[in-house]
């Protein structure tokens, strides 16, 4: 039978999901085989270089026009939120609180959990649950993607909106809106789950980690 | 320490990280975590036929989103349309070639990949045949199942369109309704058979040979 001091060490493997017995910076996943640590030194900072990036790419993603509209010659372009703000002032509010939502509120929202638990995982304080932590991971795991809308609309219009007397182009705050978002992806990938709630126990003693097999 | 076998008897919801004991479900049951109510597995005996059909189902519908144009808009009598890959190109002809590279692998490389891993995946376990392979296309397709968007490239086309709206004439094409199909079909796979019921699948067929 499986006794409960045990039961604390179990982990999911990010991969495949299955069960692990967590046995310190060495444990590999014994399905997938996937190494479920990867950075014995450099705990989630893989995360906080990406998160970083991201936001770094997000400020010219704010500043430089993310759409021009070529129309009979004249020429409008127009930022995110200048964007929202049109269409707003257009009457189309569900479109424009899409967009609101995908291209400002999602990555900030991703920015400022990521960040706390981050901070957190390093200086521990108990002000919230580990499940409420852990679902606000899931949380920012879930609603991320969904922040590409924005540039998908506009590579869809940009190919679309080609004819002679009107002309819709990607602006430069495309690409960096589309480095932001993969940043980002890629810290929620990296982040370790596990140290939301592993720092109870200190840094994961070596002892452990040099009785495993 | 503890065994294998007493592992795989557990599983960790994926919202809320508790630690549940999996049951024996009777066919059409489900489980639900405690703590959150996330689903967390569900008992289907014909799953991997399912997966198998819905699967070639949607390589069919994925040929047909590609292929043809999506949609369609008349302005002041010019015509234009749009594809997957129009959009990609045009994208990478204005210079934009991170956006084109990224919008090419999450709609376009990515669905390819995941449905041929899928009715590879679904085939060789209903054979029972090169364990070895089934494993490493779970692996892989795991690392795959995140970078798949096309149901946010969905949606993004219904918001570029409303936007349209007034400008230009709008009539929709093929793929438009072909992925949507698509979409639909893939979002029944994904939460039907998440990663850890394919590995149980796996661990089920594939348990009378032995490990390596």
């Amino acid at each position: 039978m499986i006794k409960m001091d045990d039961v604390s060490n179990l982990i999911r493997c990010p991969l495949c999901e299955a069960v692990n017995y967590d046995r310190g910076m060495q444990t590999r996943c014994r399905r997938c085989h996937s190494s479920l640590y990867a950075y014995k030194y450099f705990k989630n900072e893989k995360t906080i270089a990406f998160l970083i990036t991201a936001i770094i790419a997000y400020i010219p993603a704010n500043i430089y026009p993310m759409m021009i509209t070529k129309n009979f010659g004249h020429e409008t372009s127009s930022t995110i939120i200048g964007g929202v703000i049109l269409l707003w002032e257009h009457g189309s509010y569900p479109i424009s609180l899409i967009i609101f939502f995908a291209s400002i509120f999602v990555p900030i929202v991703k920015f400022v959990i990521l960040l706390y638990l981050f901070i957190n995982a390093r200086y521990p304080k108990e002000e919230m649950s580990n499940s409420t932590k852990k679902s606000m991971f899931y949380l920012a795991e879930i609603i991320g993607p969904w922040s590409m809308i924005d540039v998908f609309v506009v590579a869809i219009l940009a190919s679309l909106i080609h004819l002679q007397s009107i002309q819709i182009i990607a602006g430069d705050a495309a690409t960096a809106f589309a480095l932001s978002v993969f940043f980002t992806l890629l810290a929620a990938q990296s982040f370790d789950i596990s140290s939301i709630e592993k720092h109870k126990r200190g840094i994961r003693d070596e002892s452990r980690d040099s009785n495993t097999k | 320490m503890i065994k294998d076998s007493e592992l795989d008897a557990l599983i960790i919801c994926k919202k809320c990280h508790k630690l549940h004991k999996v049951e024996q479900l009777k066919h059409g049951e489900i489980a639900t975590c405690s703590l959150c109510n996330t689903v967390l597995y569900s008992c289907d005996q014909d799953i991997i036929k399912k997966g198998l059909a819905l699967s070639i189902a949607s390589l069919i519908f994925l040929f047909l989103t590609n292929l043809f144009p999506l949609v369609q808009v008349d302005f002041l009598g010019s015509e234009q349309y749009v594809t997957i890959t129009k959009t990609i190109i045009t994208l990478s002809h204005e210079g934009f070639w991170f956006v084109a590279l990224m919008v090419a692998s999450l709609i376009f490389v990515s669905p390819i990949i995941i449905i041929s891993l899928y009715i590879t995946l679904f085939m060789l376990i209903y054979l029972k045949r090169n364990k070895d392979a089934a494993r490493k296309m779970l692996i892989l397709l795991g690392y795959i199942l995140p970078w798949h968007m096309s149901d946010i490239f969905l949606i993004s086309i219904l918001v570029a369109l409303v936007k349209l709206i007034g400008f230009v004439q709008i009539n929709m094409g093929v793929a438009f309704f072909s992925l949507l199909v698509f979409v639909i079909i893939n979002l029944y796979i994904t939460r039907a058979m998440p990663m850890h019921t394919l590995w149980f699948q796996y661990q089920k067929n594939f348990k009378d040979e032995k490990d390596d």
